[in-house]
């Protein structure tokens, strides 16, 4: 007997085989299917698929014989996988060289024909053949051999199919099996507990932060009902009408306070989240439960810094409000008697007595205006402007009156152009123009009488209010701080003042939703600027004036 | 109005009501000044004196044990059927809060802001005429 010597390719070969992953494997109808083909186009009793292994030839369908495999020594195919392009004919093995002293042929299941053609990879391995084997000697036909050929292709061609499917369907499993290991590392790194709850509200999944927050174990909660896991009564009363609540769309999410048994008293946000497949289909509801104690806490404390802030400025104000109410009395009296000794007794009194009372009097009035002012100014804290249509021309009437003394001391002038009808609080805005134009009469350059004119201009719903004077001006250094509180740029002697007027001023602008600022050339006059909201009467009150 | 009879103070500041009275004499008032420096001798004079005499009653607010705003409520049953008593609040600062409340009791006729000058005087007293 000759043994077929093994291909050049061996090595590959097997290699190849292998890659097909079909030995060993169970029937298929496909394949068997083939042999049946193969031995009725034939006429042979026996057709096989057989796949020529390392040792052995293998049969992955067979017709007509009982044995699974044979040795590869034995085996007709190791002859034929030789020449791939060739359908290996053997008519009557006891006359072939190669064959008539094989075992299956002196003995049973005595082989005489043999036909085989070779089963080719498209990368070109010979794996095995598609062969019809008779006890009896006979011929084939071009036809038959052909028809073999082309069910060897097929073979081919259902061998790489499989191939493929599994291939596909392994890369499928890995990622799958990959992306369960993310979410695996994502959820045990999660601060959220986790859980996956089906439409028979029973746990599929949760993860292993909801695992230690309710000191259960993996067993205790999958495949099991919320019921079970959390009692029947808090499932009963809380989960079940959420859940029922989320399978009907309406998505829910509310914050509590929850004693885990594994964590203690927690704040946490619930959310229960409908889940989809990937054709729609609703297919249960995640419920995750954030923890939010951090959170809290941080608001708590928050809220009580602002307590803590809002007690103490509302202290501080109450302090000012009764110092300022208290001082006043004392004040009243020392301005009120006085006067009364200046006006009535003056002539009595030698020249120095009579110095040192008018430094007590300028004095006592000066500490009186500091408190009228410090008290407008705490007054302003804490106040919401009601806004009402005011018109800036009547106020500046009443400023006028109200400045007529120092106005006529001075030899000033005021003047102003039409003004607009602006949304406000009427006294807070007097105050706002009698401090600016106090401010222009009083800081006169010397031997210049005074001129404060006022202008305005209209854009959109705000105007602009610009109060120009004639005065000694600011230097820009200062001109940013103007507005702070108990800011002065002079001595007393040389202008009276508390401080208090420009803050004020900037503290009403802002109560108006509006804005105060400067500009000046120093030694020419200063030009305070003042944005206020216009008074847009309401649509109601236009058409009923039209009737 | 007939012309005002009498003025009473009430205020427990003594400074000031000297010099309110000097400021009243000064004002060209000639009549009766009675002067109290708290809230129970002020309602006390109220329950026994004639209320039909024209009157100018200038009330503090800030008065320890009982502010004028307490006064004035229970002067109201008192004052109910006699117009000729007028009642103004005094205050040493005009905080809004106290203008608001002294707007809403019926009795309080004004609000002034201490301390009362002559021409002021002269002007509400005048008015009553």
């Amino acid at each position: 007997m000759s043994v077929a010597p093994t291909p050049d390719n061996e090595h590959e070969r097997l290699a190849a085989l292998a890659r097909f992953d079909v030995l060993d494997t169970l029937p298929q109808q496909l394949f068997d299917d083939i042999t049946r083909l193969a031995s009725t186009i034939c006429g042979t009793p026996i057709a096989l698929i057989s796949l020529v292994d390392k040792e052995r030839q293998w049969f992955k369908s067979r017709v007509g014989l009982d044995v699974q495999q044979t040795s590869r020594e034995v085996a007709f195919c190791a002859h034929a996988i030789l020449d791939p392009g060739q359908v290996m004919v053997v008519e009557d093995a006891t006359r072939d060289q190669r064959f008539r002293d094989n075992p299956l042929v002196l003995g049973a299941p005595d082989f005489r024909f043999y036909a085989g053609a070779p089963i080719v990879t498209t990368d070109g391995f010979a794996l095995g053949t598609v062969c019809v084997i008779d006890r009896e000697k006979r011929a084939l036909s071009p036809a038959q051999a052909e028809a073999l050929r082309a069910l060897s292709r097929m073979v081919v061609a259902l061998l790489e199919h499989d191939k493929n499917l599994r291939d596909e369907s392994r890369r499928l499993t890995d990622r799958a099996r990959r992306t369960i290991e993310y979410l695996q590392a994502i959820d045990a790194e999660s601060l959220d507990l986790m859980a996956f709850v089906d439409r028979d509200h029973v746990y599929r999944y949760v993860n292993q932060t909801f695992l230690d927050y309710y000191s259960l174990r993996r067993e205790d909660v999958v495949g099991r009902g919320i019921a079970e896991v959390l009692g029947e009564r808090y499932y009963r009363e809380v989960v079940k009408p959420l859940i029922d609540d989320a399978f009907a769309g309406r998505a829910t999410a509310y914050e509590g306070l929850y004693d885990y048994p594994g964590r203690g008293p927690t704040h946490v946000e619930v959310q229960y989240l409908l889940a989809r497949d990937a054709d729609g289909e609703i297919v249960g509801v995640v419920v995750r439960a954030h923890n939010i104690e951090a959170l809290k806490q941080r608001e708590s404390q928050l809220k009580s810094v602002v307590a803590m802030l809002e007690a103490r400025t509302l202290e501080q104000q109450k302090f000012i409000h009764i110092v300022s109410h208290d001082l006043r009395e004392p004040i009243n009296t020392i301005v009120n008697f006085s006067s009364l000794l200046a006006d009535d007794h003056a002539a009595d009194l030698p020249a120095p007595a009579r110095r040192y009372l008018e430094f007590v009097r300028a004095g006592g009035k000066r500490m009186k205006a500091l408190l009228d002012d410090l008290l407008s100014f705490v007054q302003l804290e804490n106040y919401s402007i009601d806004a009402r249509p005011v018109d800036l021309n009547a106020a500046m009437n009443l400023v006028r009156d109200d400045l007529a003394l120092a106005i006529s001391q001075a030899g000033a002038q005021v003047l102003w152009d039409e003004l607009p009808v602006v949304a406000g609080d009427a006294s807070q805005l007097r105050l706002v123009l009698q401090n600016l134009v106090t401010n222009g009469i009083k800081f006169a350059r010397k031997d210049v009488a005074p001129v404060v004119r006022l202008s305005a201009s209209v854009a959109g719903n705000q105007c602009q209010i610009m109060v120009q004077d004639n005065g000694i001006g600011i230097p820009d250094t200062q001109l940013e701080n103007i507005f702070d509180m108990f800011k002065r740029l002079h001595s007393r002697t040389q202008y009276d003042g508390t401080g208090l007027g420009l803050s004020i001023c900037r503290k009403i602008a802002e109560l108006h939703g509006g804005r105060i600022a400067a500009a000046s050339t120093p030694g020419q006059g200063s030009c305070f600027t003042l944005s206020l909201p216009i008074f847009s009467a309401p649509l109601k009150e236009l058409s009923d004036a039209g009737d | 109005m007939p012309a005002i009879e009498r003025v009473i103070l009430i205020d427990d500041n003594e400074s000031d009501n000297v010099y309110h009275e000097i400021m009243i004499r000064r004002s060209g008032f000639a009549g009766e000044i009675v002067v109290f420096e708290n809230g129970v001798d002020g309602l006390h004079y109220l329950e026994t004196t004639d209320l039909d005499r024209p009157t100018y009653i200038f009330l503090d607010i800030n008065m320890p044990m009982m502010d004028g705003f307490e006064v004035a409520e229970r002067a109201a049953p008192l004052l109910e059927n006699h117009r000729a008593v007028i009642v103004v609040m005094l205050t040493s600062s005009a905080s809004p809060h106290d203008r608001e409340r002294a707007g809403k009791l019926e009795i309080v006729h004004g609000f002034i802001t201490k301390p009362l000058r002559v021409d002021a005087i002269r002007d509400l007293l005048d008015d009553s005429f």
